[in-house]
Protein backbone atom coordinates (compact mmCIF):
# COMPACT_ATOMS: atom_id res chain seq x y z
CA UNK A 1 0.00 0.00 0.00
CA UNK A 2 1.41 3.39 -0.97
CA UNK A 3 2.12 5.91 1.77
CA UNK A 4 -0.26 8.89 1.85
CA UNK A 5 1.71 12.10 1.37
CA UNK A 6 1.21 14.91 3.85
CA UNK A 7 -0.58 17.99 2.61
CA UNK A 8 0.88 21.47 3.12
CA UNK A 9 -0.51 24.95 2.74
CA UNK A 10 1.92 27.05 0.74
CA UNK A 11 1.76 30.78 0.06
CA UNK A 12 2.17 31.87 -3.55
CA UNK A 13 5.68 33.30 -3.89
CA UNK A 14 4.38 36.80 -4.70
CA UNK A 15 2.13 36.97 -1.61
CA UNK A 16 4.08 38.33 1.31
CA UNK A 17 2.81 38.17 4.88
CA UNK A 18 4.16 41.12 6.89
CA UNK A 19 3.85 41.16 10.65
CA UNK A 20 3.30 44.52 12.34
CA UNK A 21 2.99 45.42 16.01
CA UNK A 22 -0.80 45.47 16.24
CA UNK A 23 -1.77 43.72 13.02
CA UNK A 24 -0.30 42.40 9.80
CA UNK A 25 -0.72 42.64 6.04
CA UNK A 26 -0.52 40.32 3.09
CA UNK A 27 1.06 42.16 0.18
CA UNK A 28 0.14 40.66 -3.15
CA UNK A 29 3.02 41.85 -5.31
CA UNK A 30 1.63 40.24 -8.43
CA UNK A 31 -1.82 41.80 -8.25
CA UNK A 32 -0.67 45.05 -6.62
CA UNK A 33 -3.04 44.91 -3.69
CA UNK A 34 -2.89 44.27 0.00
CA UNK A 35 -5.16 42.95 2.70
CA UNK A 36 -4.94 43.89 6.34
CA UNK A 37 -4.99 40.77 8.50
CA UNK A 38 -4.51 39.83 12.13
CA UNK A 39 -1.10 38.81 13.42
CA UNK A 40 -2.80 35.55 14.40
CA UNK A 41 -3.29 34.78 10.72
CA UNK A 42 0.36 35.64 10.01
CA UNK A 43 1.30 33.15 12.73
CA UNK A 44 -0.84 30.47 11.05
CA UNK A 45 0.93 31.17 7.73
CA UNK A 46 4.31 30.81 9.44
CA UNK A 47 3.26 27.54 11.08
CA UNK A 48 1.93 26.18 7.79
CA UNK A 49 5.22 27.08 6.14
CA UNK A 50 7.04 24.74 8.52
CA UNK A 51 4.55 21.95 9.17
CA UNK A 52 1.95 19.88 7.34
CA UNK A 53 -1.70 20.83 7.68
CA UNK A 54 -2.42 17.79 9.83
CA UNK A 55 0.38 18.74 12.20
CA UNK A 56 -0.79 22.36 12.37
CA UNK A 57 -4.36 21.32 13.17
CA UNK A 58 -3.06 18.97 15.83
CA UNK A 59 -0.85 21.65 17.37
CA UNK A 60 -3.70 24.16 17.60
CA UNK A 61 -6.06 21.55 19.10
CA UNK A 62 -9.78 20.94 18.68
CA UNK A 63 -10.76 24.22 20.39
CA UNK A 64 -9.18 26.24 17.59
CA UNK A 65 -10.06 23.95 14.68
CA UNK A 66 -12.96 26.06 13.40
CA UNK A 67 -11.04 29.34 13.46
CA UNK A 68 -7.97 27.73 11.92
CA UNK A 69 -10.10 26.23 9.15
CA UNK A 70 -11.68 29.63 8.44
CA UNK A 71 -8.20 31.21 8.11
CA UNK A 72 -7.11 28.51 5.69
CA UNK A 73 -10.32 28.77 3.68
CA UNK A 74 -9.86 32.54 3.43
CA UNK A 75 -6.26 32.19 2.18
CA UNK A 76 -7.38 29.67 -0.43
CA UNK A 77 -10.44 31.65 -1.53
CA UNK A 78 -8.36 34.79 -2.03
CA UNK A 79 -5.71 32.84 -3.90
CA UNK A 80 -2.98 33.78 -1.47
CA UNK A 81 -2.16 30.11 -0.84
CA UNK A 82 -2.62 26.66 -2.31
CA UNK A 83 -2.41 23.10 -1.03
CA UNK A 84 0.39 20.80 -2.10
CA UNK A 85 2.04 17.54 -1.11
CA UNK A 86 5.38 18.72 -2.55
CA UNK A 87 6.15 22.07 -0.87
CA UNK A 88 9.84 21.72 -1.69
CA UNK A 89 9.01 22.37 -5.34
CA UNK A 90 7.91 25.92 -4.60
CA UNK A 91 10.86 28.00 -3.44
CA UNK A 92 10.33 31.43 -1.93
CA UNK A 93 11.03 34.62 -3.83
CA UNK A 94 14.68 35.69 -3.67
CA UNK A 95 14.86 38.83 -1.52
CA UNK A 96 17.93 40.25 -3.26
CA UNK A 97 17.62 43.56 -5.09
CA UNK A 98 20.08 44.51 -7.78
CA UNK A 99 19.86 47.02 -10.60
CA UNK A 100 22.37 47.57 -13.40
CA UNK A 101 22.00 51.36 -13.25
CA UNK A 102 23.97 53.60 -10.87
CA UNK A 103 20.98 55.94 -10.58
CA UNK A 104 17.39 54.88 -11.27
CA UNK A 105 15.51 58.10 -10.49
CA UNK A 106 16.22 61.79 -10.20
CA UNK A 107 14.55 64.83 -8.74
CA UNK A 108 15.22 68.32 -10.06
CA UNK A 109 13.82 71.41 -8.36
CA UNK A 110 13.44 74.72 -10.15
CA UNK A 111 12.33 78.19 -9.11
CA UNK A 112 12.50 81.56 -10.84
CA UNK A 113 16.13 82.02 -9.72
CA UNK A 114 17.37 78.60 -10.91
CA UNK A 115 19.79 78.42 -13.77
CA UNK A 116 20.04 74.69 -14.52
CA UNK A 117 21.57 73.49 -17.78
CA UNK A 118 19.01 70.80 -18.57
CA UNK A 119 20.85 69.62 -21.64
CA UNK A 120 23.95 68.80 -19.59
CA UNK A 121 21.89 67.34 -16.71
CA UNK A 122 20.04 65.10 -19.14
CA UNK A 123 23.30 63.75 -20.62
CA UNK A 124 24.73 63.01 -17.17
CA UNK A 125 21.57 61.27 -15.99
CA UNK A 126 21.48 59.22 -19.16
CA UNK A 127 25.12 58.18 -18.60
CA UNK A 128 24.21 57.06 -15.07
CA UNK A 129 21.40 54.90 -16.45
CA UNK A 130 18.63 56.99 -14.91
CA UNK A 131 15.18 55.95 -16.13
CA UNK A 132 12.66 58.13 -14.33
CA UNK A 133 12.80 61.86 -13.57
CA UNK A 134 10.63 64.34 -11.76
CA UNK A 135 11.07 68.07 -12.36
CA UNK A 136 9.30 70.32 -9.85
CA UNK A 137 8.76 73.93 -10.86
CA UNK A 138 7.83 76.00 -7.82
CA UNK A 139 7.34 79.29 -9.69
CA UNK A 140 5.58 80.15 -12.91
CA UNK A 141 7.58 79.45 -16.06
CA UNK A 142 6.27 80.29 -19.53
CA UNK A 143 5.45 77.66 -22.13
CA UNK A 144 8.76 78.14 -23.97
CA UNK A 145 10.71 77.31 -20.79
CA UNK A 146 8.55 74.26 -20.13
CA UNK A 147 9.15 72.97 -23.63
CA UNK A 148 12.90 73.56 -23.30
CA UNK A 149 13.01 71.49 -20.09
CA UNK A 150 11.01 68.59 -21.45
CA UNK A 151 12.78 68.49 -24.80
CA UNK A 152 16.17 68.14 -23.04
CA UNK A 153 15.24 64.52 -22.25
CA UNK A 154 14.58 63.61 -25.88
CA UNK A 155 16.91 61.08 -27.49
CA UNK A 156 18.04 59.62 -24.17
CA UNK A 157 17.42 56.34 -22.40
CA UNK A 158 15.18 58.15 -19.93
CA UNK A 159 11.86 56.37 -19.79
CA UNK A 160 9.55 58.79 -18.04
CA UNK A 161 9.42 62.44 -17.02
CA UNK A 162 7.04 63.84 -14.43
CA UNK A 163 6.65 67.59 -14.54
CA UNK A 164 5.09 69.77 -11.85
CA UNK A 165 4.39 73.32 -12.94
CA UNK A 166 2.51 76.25 -11.50
CA UNK A 167 -0.90 77.15 -12.85
CA UNK A 168 -1.20 80.32 -14.90
CA UNK A 169 -3.94 81.79 -17.09
CA UNK A 170 -1.22 82.31 -19.67
CA UNK A 171 -0.89 78.57 -20.34
CA UNK A 172 -4.08 77.06 -21.68
CA UNK A 173 -5.25 73.49 -21.13
CA UNK A 174 -4.65 72.87 -24.85
CA UNK A 175 -1.03 73.92 -24.50
CA UNK A 176 -0.59 71.63 -21.50
CA UNK A 177 -2.08 68.76 -23.49
CA UNK A 178 0.18 69.57 -26.40
CA UNK A 179 3.26 69.10 -24.18
CA UNK A 180 2.12 65.56 -23.39
CA UNK A 181 1.30 64.85 -27.03
CA UNK A 182 4.60 66.20 -28.35
CA UNK A 183 6.81 64.54 -25.75
CA UNK A 184 5.92 60.86 -25.24
CA UNK A 185 8.26 60.58 -22.25
CA UNK A 186 5.98 62.81 -20.20
CA UNK A 187 4.19 60.45 -17.88
CA UNK A 188 2.49 62.90 -15.55
CA UNK A 189 2.07 66.64 -15.76
CA UNK A 190 0.83 68.18 -12.55
CA UNK A 191 -0.42 71.76 -12.66
CA UNK A 192 -0.34 72.88 -9.06
CA UNK A 193 -1.84 75.98 -7.39
CA UNK A 194 -4.74 75.64 -9.82
CA UNK A 195 -8.12 77.23 -9.01
CA UNK A 196 -9.80 73.92 -9.91
CA UNK A 197 -9.25 70.16 -9.64
CA UNK A 198 -9.20 68.21 -12.87
CA UNK A 199 -7.81 64.91 -14.10
CA UNK A 200 -7.14 64.25 -17.77
CA UNK A 201 -6.14 60.59 -18.24
CA UNK A 202 -3.39 59.97 -20.75
CA UNK A 203 -3.14 57.67 -23.73
CA UNK A 204 -2.74 53.94 -23.14
CA UNK A 205 -0.43 51.56 -24.86
CA UNK A 206 0.25 47.94 -24.02
CA UNK A 207 2.65 48.70 -21.16
CA UNK A 208 1.53 51.85 -19.42
CA UNK A 209 -0.50 55.00 -19.65
CA UNK A 210 1.55 58.08 -20.51
CA UNK A 211 0.64 61.73 -20.72
CA UNK A 212 -1.60 61.98 -17.64
CA UNK A 213 -2.52 65.51 -16.56
CA UNK A 214 -3.63 66.56 -13.12
CA UNK A 215 -4.73 70.05 -12.14
CA UNK A 216 -4.58 70.33 -8.37
CA UNK A 217 -5.51 73.10 -5.98
CA UNK A 218 -2.58 72.06 -3.79
CA UNK A 219 0.02 74.82 -3.58
CA UNK A 220 3.55 73.49 -4.08
CA UNK A 221 5.91 76.42 -3.67
CA UNK A 222 8.99 74.76 -2.19
CA UNK A 223 10.56 71.42 -1.33
CA UNK A 224 9.17 71.81 2.21
CA UNK A 225 5.88 70.38 0.92
CA UNK A 226 7.51 66.99 0.29
CA UNK A 227 7.68 63.95 2.56
CA UNK A 228 3.97 63.12 2.81
CA UNK A 229 3.34 59.59 4.01
CA UNK A 230 -0.13 58.55 2.90
CA UNK A 231 -1.76 55.28 1.83
CA UNK A 232 -2.16 56.86 -1.61
CA UNK A 233 1.65 56.92 -1.86
CA UNK A 234 1.99 53.21 -1.07
CA UNK A 235 3.52 51.18 -3.83
CA UNK A 236 2.59 47.51 -3.85
CA UNK A 237 4.83 45.78 -6.32
CA UNK A 238 7.77 43.38 -6.34
CA UNK A 239 10.38 46.03 -7.11
CA UNK A 240 9.40 48.34 -4.25
CA UNK A 241 9.05 45.43 -1.82
CA UNK A 242 12.49 44.03 -2.62
CA UNK A 243 14.11 47.47 -2.66
CA UNK A 244 12.56 48.27 0.75
CA UNK A 245 13.84 45.00 2.19
CA UNK A 246 17.40 45.84 1.15
CA UNK A 247 17.70 49.59 0.79
CA UNK A 248 16.09 52.90 1.63
CA UNK A 249 12.87 53.01 -0.32
CA UNK A 250 13.04 56.74 -0.98
CA UNK A 251 16.69 57.55 -1.54
CA UNK A 252 18.22 54.39 -2.96
CA UNK A 253 19.75 55.17 -6.36
CA UNK A 254 18.18 58.64 -6.34
CA UNK A 255 20.04 61.86 -7.12
CA UNK A 256 18.64 65.36 -6.71
CA UNK A 257 19.43 68.91 -7.69
CA UNK A 258 17.93 71.66 -5.56
CA UNK A 259 16.75 75.08 -6.75
CA UNK A 260 20.26 76.51 -6.24
CA UNK A 261 21.92 73.79 -8.31
CA UNK A 262 23.33 71.89 -5.33
CA UNK A 263 23.54 68.12 -5.78
CA UNK A 264 21.94 66.24 -2.88
CA UNK A 265 20.37 62.93 -1.95
CA UNK A 266 17.09 64.84 -1.60
CA UNK A 267 16.41 68.56 -2.17
CA UNK A 268 14.88 68.82 1.31
CA UNK A 269 18.11 67.72 2.98
CA UNK A 270 20.52 70.29 4.31
CA UNK A 271 23.71 68.54 3.24
CA UNK A 272 24.88 68.94 -0.36
CA UNK A 273 27.82 67.57 -2.35
CA UNK A 274 28.60 70.71 -4.32
CA UNK A 275 27.14 72.81 -7.09
CA UNK A 276 26.43 71.18 -10.41
CA UNK A 277 28.57 73.89 -12.00
CA UNK A 278 31.58 72.59 -10.03
CA UNK A 279 31.10 68.83 -9.72
CA UNK A 280 29.34 66.41 -12.05
CA UNK A 281 26.38 64.17 -11.22
CA UNK A 282 28.54 61.19 -12.24
CA UNK A 283 31.21 62.08 -9.67
CA UNK A 284 28.72 62.58 -6.83
CA UNK A 285 26.69 59.46 -7.62
CA UNK A 286 29.65 57.16 -7.05
CA UNK A 287 30.86 58.76 -3.79
CA UNK A 288 30.64 56.27 -0.86
CA UNK A 289 29.30 59.02 1.44
CA UNK A 290 26.57 59.85 -1.09
CA UNK A 291 25.51 56.19 -1.20
CA UNK A 292 25.67 55.62 2.56
CA UNK A 293 22.06 56.65 3.18
CA UNK A 294 20.86 54.23 0.50
CA UNK A 295 21.45 51.39 2.98
CA UNK A 296 19.05 52.56 5.72
CA UNK A 297 16.16 50.18 5.19
CA UNK A 298 12.76 50.16 6.90
CA UNK A 299 13.79 47.46 9.37
CA UNK A 300 16.33 49.93 10.82
CA UNK A 301 13.99 52.90 11.18
CA UNK A 302 12.38 53.56 14.54
CA UNK A 303 8.62 52.90 14.67
CA UNK A 304 8.59 51.96 10.96
CA UNK A 305 10.21 48.64 11.86
CA UNK A 306 7.00 47.77 13.74
CA UNK A 307 4.68 48.91 10.96
CA UNK A 308 2.79 46.45 8.79
CA UNK A 309 3.10 48.79 5.77
CA UNK A 310 6.89 49.11 5.97
CA UNK A 311 7.76 47.36 2.70
CA UNK A 312 5.26 49.21 0.53
CA UNK A 313 5.70 52.67 2.07
CA UNK A 314 8.37 54.79 0.45
CA UNK A 315 9.77 56.51 3.54
CA UNK A 316 11.26 59.99 3.96
CA UNK A 317 14.72 60.66 5.41
CA UNK A 318 14.65 64.45 5.03
CA UNK A 319 11.92 65.07 7.60
CA UNK A 320 12.58 62.54 10.35
CA UNK A 321 11.76 62.64 14.05
CA UNK A 322 14.64 63.77 16.25
CA UNK A 323 16.56 64.78 13.14
CA UNK A 324 17.96 61.25 13.31
CA UNK A 325 19.02 59.26 10.24
CA UNK A 326 16.88 56.40 11.58
CA UNK A 327 13.98 58.49 12.96
CA UNK A 328 10.36 57.90 11.97
CA UNK A 329 9.22 60.15 9.06
CA UNK A 330 7.79 63.18 10.85
CA UNK A 331 5.05 63.69 8.25
CA UNK A 332 3.71 60.16 8.81
CA UNK A 333 0.62 60.21 10.98
CA UNK A 334 0.20 56.46 11.28
CA UNK A 335 0.72 54.79 14.65
CA UNK A 336 1.48 51.09 14.17
CA UNK A 337 1.07 50.45 17.92
CA UNK A 338 -2.61 51.41 17.84
CA UNK A 339 -3.12 50.81 14.10
CA UNK A 340 -4.65 54.27 13.64
CA UNK A 341 -4.14 57.22 11.29
CA UNK A 342 -4.46 60.52 13.12
CA UNK B 1 0.07 21.61 -27.94
CA UNK B 2 -1.21 20.50 -24.59
CA UNK B 3 1.45 21.57 -22.13
CA UNK B 4 3.34 18.80 -20.38
CA UNK B 5 1.56 15.95 -22.13
CA UNK B 6 2.70 16.09 -25.73
CA UNK B 7 5.43 13.60 -26.60
CA UNK B 8 7.34 16.18 -28.73
CA UNK B 9 7.43 18.45 -25.74
CA UNK B 10 9.23 15.71 -23.81
CA UNK B 11 11.71 15.10 -26.60
CA UNK B 12 12.52 18.77 -27.12
CA UNK B 13 13.27 19.36 -23.48
CA UNK B 14 14.95 16.03 -22.79
CA UNK B 15 13.13 15.71 -19.49
CA UNK B 16 12.65 12.53 -17.54
CA UNK B 17 9.11 11.48 -16.65
CA UNK B 18 9.65 12.66 -13.07
CA UNK B 19 11.03 16.04 -14.17
CA UNK B 20 8.18 16.44 -16.59
CA UNK B 21 5.67 15.71 -13.86
CA UNK B 22 7.25 18.43 -11.72
CA UNK B 23 7.34 20.98 -14.53
CA UNK B 24 3.76 20.36 -15.61
CA UNK B 25 2.58 20.55 -12.03
CA UNK B 26 4.31 23.90 -11.43
CA UNK B 27 3.17 25.17 -14.81
CA UNK B 28 -0.37 24.17 -13.93
CA UNK B 29 -0.23 26.08 -10.67
CA UNK B 30 1.22 29.14 -12.35
CA UNK B 31 -1.61 29.09 -14.85
CA UNK B 32 -4.19 28.67 -12.12
CA UNK B 33 -3.18 32.00 -10.59
CA UNK B 34 -3.76 34.57 -13.28
CA UNK B 35 -2.45 38.10 -12.81
CA UNK B 36 -6.01 39.34 -13.04
CA UNK B 37 -7.76 38.50 -9.76
CA UNK B 38 -10.94 36.40 -9.91
CA UNK B 39 -13.15 39.35 -9.07
CA UNK B 40 -11.78 41.20 -12.10
CA UNK B 41 -12.59 38.44 -14.59
CA UNK B 42 -14.39 39.75 -17.61
CA UNK B 43 -13.08 43.23 -16.96
CA UNK B 44 -10.15 44.89 -18.67
CA UNK B 45 -6.78 43.54 -17.57
CA UNK B 46 -5.06 46.19 -15.47
CA UNK B 47 -1.31 46.11 -15.18
CA UNK B 48 1.36 47.33 -12.75
CA UNK B 49 0.25 49.91 -10.20
CA UNK B 50 -2.99 50.57 -11.93
CA UNK B 51 -5.13 48.03 -10.17
CA UNK B 52 -6.24 50.00 -7.15
CA UNK B 53 -6.18 53.43 -8.70
CA UNK B 54 -8.52 55.42 -10.82
CA UNK B 55 -5.58 56.20 -13.05
CA UNK B 56 -1.89 55.45 -12.64
CA UNK B 57 0.09 57.66 -10.33
CA UNK B 58 3.64 56.76 -11.17
CA UNK B 59 5.48 55.19 -14.04
CA UNK B 60 8.45 54.56 -11.76
CA UNK B 61 7.83 51.61 -9.45
CA UNK B 62 7.41 54.03 -6.53
CA UNK B 63 6.77 57.77 -6.17
CA UNK B 64 9.91 59.77 -6.99
CA UNK B 65 8.89 62.38 -4.44
CA UNK B 66 6.00 62.60 -2.03
CA UNK B 67 4.95 66.17 -2.70
CA UNK B 68 1.64 65.61 -4.47
CA UNK B 69 -1.23 64.83 -2.14
CA UNK B 70 -3.12 62.24 -4.13
CA UNK B 71 -5.66 61.88 -1.33
CA UNK B 72 -7.63 64.65 -2.98
CA UNK B 73 -8.41 62.25 -5.80
CA UNK B 74 -10.98 59.50 -5.76
CA UNK B 75 -9.90 55.90 -5.94
CA UNK B 76 -11.46 52.76 -7.20
CA UNK B 77 -11.72 50.12 -4.50
CA UNK B 78 -9.27 47.30 -5.14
Amino acid sequence: MSKVKKEYLKMYAACMPVRGFARGTICDLERNKLDIVSNELIEVIEECDQHSLDDVFQAYGDDNRQVLQSYIDWLLANEYAFKTTTPERFPKLEIEYQRPEVITNALIDVNKHSNHDFSSISKSLDALGCKDIQVRLFDYLNITSLLEIVSAFDETGIKSVELLCQYSDEISENEIQRICQSFPRVYLLVVHSSPFLKEIPGRSDSLSTMGNILYTTQKIVSEDHCGLIRPSQFSINTETYLESKNFNSCLNQKISIDVDGVIKNCPSMRFGYGSISEISLEEVATLPEFQRIWHINKDQIKVCRDCEFRYICTDCRAYAEGDSPTGKPSKCNYDPYTATWS
Amino acid sequence: MEKGKDSDYKKLNGLTEKQLEQVSFIYGLMESRAITPPEQEGKEVISRNHYTRKYPVYEHHKPISKIIDFDILSYVEG
